[in-house]
């Protein structure tokens, strides 16, 4: 769809697409489905005990975006979930205690789990609300966008730079740098560019470079669009019914 | 009464839920986990009562080897069963040891052959409940053995009541104690619950094995009347055989627990109501009959557990204008039952009932509402660190307002006393090393009214393959008669844990 748009616009428009316009179109394709389920094996470098197969469960409900994850395995974390209603308000269930904890906004910036992605990896979906974009360079395959924090708003990180693929409209390599300019994180996304215009993600990793090049690579086993997800999954009764 | 007939009710629906599910059979999903645990503490100092006399020796106080199961089964969405037991080898036979405090019975050859005493065992059943979803538009069901966690506060819950409490072990902190309980959670909407609780069957809660030591001090009288206390603290000499008779509240269904929690968010702010209407979990002395039995003074001790009815009241989130410090606020008025605690006297030649000043038994426990609060905040300080803190106004096991008073039994006279609600000052932090795989923790408790003090530093090493590494020390500071140094509450001790998960 969001090719279809940028097409039009191409065609119609009078030329490129505004950077801020980039953005939003890259949100539209990631996140802009009604529902989304994956499951996900991540493997923790470093020999991490952990390394656990999660589900993520995404959807819109009542403006906003949320996001459950899930934990299957490791057995000691079975059961284990974490409810993303933005990034402000998030909850984890507990199975051990059988209780569900709010999770407080100043741990955004702590490890999940031990691995590279953030609390607030799981809380944020769409960077154009917190972020204004500036073109820095573009090929026929891609193009590189600046990110920066919009006047008002508080994002992790003090300025984002992404590359996204101009077929799909999907980003491929996100890098994180922090308010002194030092790149601290780096994503990149290995995506499926047969089925373009629709390029389903199948393997992301996030490294760390001030934590000693940390990787964590996440293998997407399975994923589904628009497979109906109830509104109702979405609350804290339903993540504290655990798996 | 209502709220019981409720709950009936809802036992019923489940049943009537449960028939209507049984055809077509759903397949069984079922999970298994587990863990095999083992964990060994050595007491480093000795602990004695305020007389001088041994009350804690220095040794091995747990070996305990655990074994863990989990079972979840989910049949279809509507359905789960949940089963998490342990079977535990304390490591020590129960045929006494020389110098083991306190002294156990005799042992006989016989018990040398049983292997029950020279290798016994226990088992804890966490859970074994089962979840019926939607058994009515937003209604969830759970029925069976489970510990249903209320407050927002870390640890320190005074909403908390519907699960006795787990002291024998205090490393643990009062863990609940799992009990047989119907639990309905009705979401109408969003993040709005209604959830209710019926508890038809009492069960007291798990005190630590060095309770009996409280017998053996005379240092707390409960009587608030001053006259009255120290008529009792002139009669009673210090060589007096104390004996504790604990009984259990009635069966019937008037007796059972009931509580209702409404829960929900107001902005960023999630808020919660609760009422509980039950018992506390720790005995108190309801009465007390002296008598001379071959030239000892004897007082055998009738222990019971006070009806309470507690309002509740919770907050937790993030101040946004405070660096998105995380915050929580729990609250709990608590209605107690009065206690007059009768004093009867089976001695030649003595009253034979002791009666405050206005002719009525003594007062231990007033029916005056008090309040048990906990205030705390949390933040993560980079990615490796976590800093919490709370004050709490009533410890877990504090009951009743009032006052507690203590005495040294050295020297009558002397009297200390402080309310029964102390004030204490919680604090701890989380520093994560080696890529996470170390984690360094360390919680104090301070009491601000005596000074006593728990520290609790431990280091947790997670390697390969789910085993955790854990080596620690639990450490009591305080004399005799403090609420920490008291050595009913323990030893200081040591600890090494070793612990693999599947």
């Amino acid at each position: 769809m969001s090719v279809l748009v940028l097409l039009v616009h191409l065609l119609f428009g009078g030329g490129e697409l505004t950077a801020q316009q980039i953005l939003e179109q890259t949100d539209k394709e990631t996140h802009g489905h009604k529902d989304f389920y994956a499951r996900i094996k991540i493997k923790i470098g470093g020999g991490s005990p952990v390394d656990p197969t999660i589900e993520v469960l995404q959807k819109v409900v009542g403006g906003k975006q949320m996001r459950l994850i899930r934990f299957m395995e490791p057995p000691d974390f079975r059961g284990m979930g974490v409810l993303a209603e933005g990034r402000d308000i998030m909850y984890v269930y507990l199975p051990g205690f059988d209780k569900v904890r709010r999770i407080g906004a100043h741990a955004r910036t702590q490890s999940f789990m031990g691995s590279d992605f953030t609390y607030d990896d799981l809380g944020q979906s769409v960077l154009a609300p917190d972020y204004e974009a500036s073109l820095v360079s573009t090929t026929a395959a891609e193009w590189v966008l600046d990110l920066r924090p919009r006047p008002g708003r508080d994002p992790s990180f003090a300025r984002l730079r992404v590359t996204i693929v101009r077929k799909c409209m999907q980003i491929s390599k996100l890098e994180y740098y922090d308010a002194a300019g030092v790149k601290v994180r780096t994503s990149l996304r290995d995506m499926e560019f047969s089925t373009a215009p629709h390029c389903p993600v199948r393997h992301i990793s996030m490294v760390t470079h001030t934590r000693g090049e940390h990787r964590t690579e996440g293998d997407v086993l399975f994923y589904k669009l628009d497979g109906g997800l109830s509104d109702e999954l979405f609350t804290v009764r339903s993540l504290a019914r655990g798996n | 009464m209502a709220i019981r007939s409720v709950a009936l009710a809802l036992v019923l629906q489940a049943a009537r839920v449960a028939a209507a599910q049984e055809a077509p059979a759903p397949a069984i999903d079922l999970k298994l986990s587990g863990s095999l645990y083992n964990d060994v503490r050595y007491v480093v100092a000795e602990k004695n009562l305020d007389g001088g006399a041994l009350a804690v020796p220095t040794g091995f106080d747990r070996n305990d080897t655990r074994l863990r199961w989990k079972a979840v089964a989910r049949a279809g969405e509507h359905a789960k069963g949940v089963a998490d037991v342990e079977l535990v080898w304390t490591g020590f036979s129960r045929v006494p040891y020389v110098g083991q405090l306190p002294p156990r019975p005799d042992a006989t050859l016989d018990d040398l052959s049983n292997r029950l005493v020279i290798d016994p065992l226990y088992v804890n059943a966490y859970a074994a409940y089962v979840d019926l979803y939607k058994v009515a538009p937003g209604l969830d069901l759970r029925l069976g053995r489970q510990v249903t966690t209320w407050g927002t506060a870390d640890k320190f819950n005074p909403t908390n009541n519907l699960n006795p409490l787990d002291f024998e072990d205090p490393l643990r902190f009062g863990e609940g104690i799992s009990n047989d309980m119907v639990r309905a959670d009705w979401n109408p909407r969003g993040d709005f619950i209604v959830t209710m609780v019926w508890v038809p069957l009492f069960r007291p809660a798990r005190l630590p094995r060095t309770a009996p030591l409280g017998l053996e001090s005379l240092a707390r009288l409960p009587f608030q009347d001053d006259d009255f206390r120290h008529l009792v603290s002139s009669l009673v000499p210090p060589g007096i055989l104390v004996r504790a008779h604990p009984l259990l509240p009635p069966t019937d269904l008037q007796d059972s627990q009931v509580a209702v929690k409404v829960a929900g968010r107001i902005g960023t702010y999630d808020l919660s109501l609760s009422y509980y209407n039950g018992r506390h979990d720790l005995p108190t002395p309801v009465h007390a009959l002296a008598s001379i039995e071959a030239g000892q003074l004897v007082a055998d001790v009738t222990l019971g557990y006070p009806r309470m009815q507690v309002i509740g009241f919770d907050s937790a989130g993030s101040l946004p204008w405070l660096y998105d410090l995380g915050y929580w606020i729990e609250g709990a008025v608590v209605f107690p039952q009065e206690i007059r605690l009768g004093v009867d006297v089976a001695i030649p030649g003595q009253p034979s009932r002791l009666l405050d000043a206005s002719g009525q038994n003594p007062l231990t426990v007033a029916s005056t509402p008090y309040l048990k609060a906990t205030v705390g905040a949390d933040y993560t300080v980079g990615p490796h660190s976590y800093v919490n803190a709370q004050y709490v106004h009533g410890f877990i096991d504090e009951f009743g307002g009032g006052r507690t008073i203590w005495r040294a039994s050295f020297d009558p006279g002397r009297e200390v006393t402080a309310p029964r609600e102390g004030d204490y000052a919680v604090a701890g932090t989380d520093l994560k090393l080696l890529r996470d795989r170390l984690l360094l923790r360390l919680f104090v408790v301070y009491d601000l009214n005596d000074g006593s003090a728990v520290v609790f530093p431990q280091s947790i090493l997670t390697g390969s393959g789910a085993t955790e590494l854990t080596v620690g020390a639990f450490l009591f500071v305080g004399s005799p008669v403090t609420k920490f140094g008291d050595p009913a509450a323990g030893g200081s001790q040591v600890f090494a844990r070793a612990k693999i998960s599947w």
